[in-house]
């Protein structure tokens, strides 16, 4: 709650030290950094979109209490692309190549809370591409989850499947 | 004015939790994944076990699958040599010289003879014959879907009757997404007199019959004032599936009781496409491509090409033509999408498109000398496999979860 208070008074105070910057849409992230970004890039994102437009226009401070200031420089860089029509295989490769497994997802959660499509479906298959063909055990940890089967159950359900468990990669070291 | 609703489960940037990612982004990420990655993550939790089998998870992952096309190539032109391989439409288009597994592929059963039906949402379709019992022989279907290496028992048994070989049923197999049901539509010609034993000369036209997967029945249906080609044997294009309708290629007013295609006998307005609604199970008659200008020699086929019904034919023995229904059930839409020179394809004669490829420069066709061609359409060149196993014909197909009834 604190956070949310503080964020709608930074807004406040920017768009009163910034009367005349109307063409640009600043974007707040949770831990209060302001981006400035061109109102097209303000559009591939959803979410800030039907904000602004709830308001008419008059509100062009967004907080997104949700975004790192860490994560919301890739989301831009990415929709500066998108709309520049140059998201390449390349470029997409590049892209992922910065990111580590935590940050993957924080983004993924990002475009998800920003309800960017393009940068979701993209994320989807990067994060999938990660967990193809590894252990069980690896997927547990790379999403955090419990093992919640009684050891007699796993075993059962590993014996039906146990034709899927051929060429499973070794698991990599975990990145975080 | 409130900031947007958050959504995450989590206070944003603390740094020591990691990620917990929502349940349905879960399923999103999780439907990019293969049918086999899939099977193994059931074991990774309770949760994972039961979205992984939730038919709403299912049609998610078929759409993405979808986008990954593959062929099932089929071996051997009698049904005693069927053997099978699937595998995904670029990775052949690289490197065509692949061969067949040793063993058939398929787990066989205690069968005489089996066909593949046809392909349909990740699910394959087999009929199967025991030997002939005078004018009867016993039938029966199962589905078997490859990717998660499970097979349906014997279902549809029934008795197939006729004094006349060519005149036993034969099958097609779809999907209707109104009902969510699968069916299999088995086609059978009739005559007006007594087939066979002599008479040659009757009217020709089809009885229709459903087997629902859902009620597990067959079902007398309004059968067909027509004769559908190429049931004289067992044959890779008759009734074709596209979107929710089963296609066969037909003959009006079509008299005989054999291989009834003879090109001097036949005028170009008997040709008909007749279309079964799998859902309403009515059919409606379309049109040929009216620039069609003459009887074909050679049987023309009907084919789902770049997502749409597709009439292909021969054209005086010098060029095979493909045309294309841009909008389907639209008379007026047919386009022509090539007009191949066999000189080009190095041999003469009978080609049939087995796939396009989305941007439609490159094309794989068989033809009845069971070679296999690759077509570039752009460069004009063309590549022809001729190793064996030789290429009966090929199904579309895309992996799937679907379970088998």
């Amino acid at each position: 709650m604190a956070e949310e208070v503080s964020s709608q008074m930074n807004s406040l105070s920017i768009s009163e030290t910034n009367p005349s910057s109307s063409a640009t849409i600043s974007l707040v992230s949770g831990d209060d950094i302001v981006f400035k970004v061109e109102p097209t890039i303000a559009k591939e994102m959803e979410t800030v979109q039907s904000f602004i437009d709830e308001t008419d226009g008059k509100i062009t401070t967004i907080p997104l209490p949700n975004i790192s200031s860490h994560d919301l420089p890739y989301v831009i860089e990415y929709c500066e692309k998108s709309i520049a029509g140059k998201i390449t295989k390349e470029f997409e490769a590049e892209f992922v190549k910065k990111l580590n497994n935590e940050e993957v997802k924080e983004l993924f959660l990002a475009a998800n809370y920003l309800n960017i499509k393009k940068l979701l479906d993209f994320l989807s298959q990067v994060i999938a591409d990660r967990i193809a063909n590894k252990s069980v055990e690896y997927v547990r940890r790379y999403f955090g989850i419990e093992n919640d089967f009684t050891p007699e159950e796993e075993a059962k359900l590993r014996e039906e499947l146990a034709w899927t468990f051929t060429g499973v990669d070794p698991d990599d070291e975990d990145e975080n | 004015m409130d900031p947007p609703p958050s959504q995450s489960r989590r206070p944003p940037s603390s740094p020591s939790s990691p990620p917990i990612l929502p349940d349905e982004l879960m399923a999103e990420v999780l439907s990019f994944l293969s049918v086999k990655s899939l099977m193994q993550m059931k074991c990774v939790s309770k949760f994972f076990n039961s979205l992984i089998s939730d038919p709403a998870f299912i049609k998610m992952h078929l759409r993405r699958s979808a986008r990954n096309p593959q062929l099932t190539l089929v071996s051997g032109k009698c049904v005693a040599d069927f053997r099978f391989v699937i595998l995904p439409i670029s990775k052949f288009i690289e490197n065509p010289l692949i061969t067949l597994p040793e063993k058939h592929f398929y787990p066989l059963l205690d069968t005489h003879h089996y066909w593949l039906v046809g392909s349909c949402n990740g699910l394959l379709c087999f009929s199967h014959y025991s030997a002939f019992t005078g004018s009867y022989r016993d039938c029966w279907l199962n589905f078997y879907n490859p990717a998660t290496n499970t097979i349906s028992k014997k279902l549809g048994y029934f008795k197939d009757y006729c004094k006349h070989r060519y005149f036993f049923s034969r099958y097609a197999f779809g999907y209707d997404s109104l009902t969510d049901n699968y069916k299999v539509v088995a086609v059978r010609l009739v005559g007006d007199g007594e087939i066979g034993d002599g008479v040659s000369e009757t009217q020709l036209r089809t009885e229709v019959r459903v087997f629902s997967l859902r009620d597990n029945v067959w079902r007398d249906i309004q059968g067909f004032p027509v004769g559908p080609l190429r049931l004289t044997l067992p044959s890779e294009n008759h009734g074709v599936y596209l979107n929710g309708s089963l296609n066969w290629l037909a003959l009006r007013n079509c008299y005989g009781a054999d291989r009834f295609y003879h090109s001097n006998d036949i005028t170009l307005d008997q040709f008909v496409i007749i279309s079964l609604d799998l859902g309403a199970e009515t059919h409606v008659q379309l049109m040929p491509p009216r620039g069609l200008e003459e009887v074909p020699l050679i049987e023309p086929t009907i084919s789902v090409l770049v997502d749409s019904l597709c009439f292909c034919h021969d054209f005086k023995q010098t060029c095979l033509v493909i045309w294309q229904m841009r909008e389907f059930g639209v008379g007026e839409s047919w386009t022509q999408l090539y007009r191949i020179k066999y000189q080009n394809l190095q041999h003469i004669g009978c080609w049939l498109p087995l796939h396009i490829s989305h941007n439609k420069n490159t094309l794989v066709l068989a033809n009845r000398r069971e070679l296999l061609a690759i077509y570039d359409w752009t460069n004009n060149t063309v590549e022809i496999i001729t190793n064996k196993p030789r290429w009966a014909f090929c199904k579309d197909y895309v992996e799937s979860l679907v379970p088998v009834p």
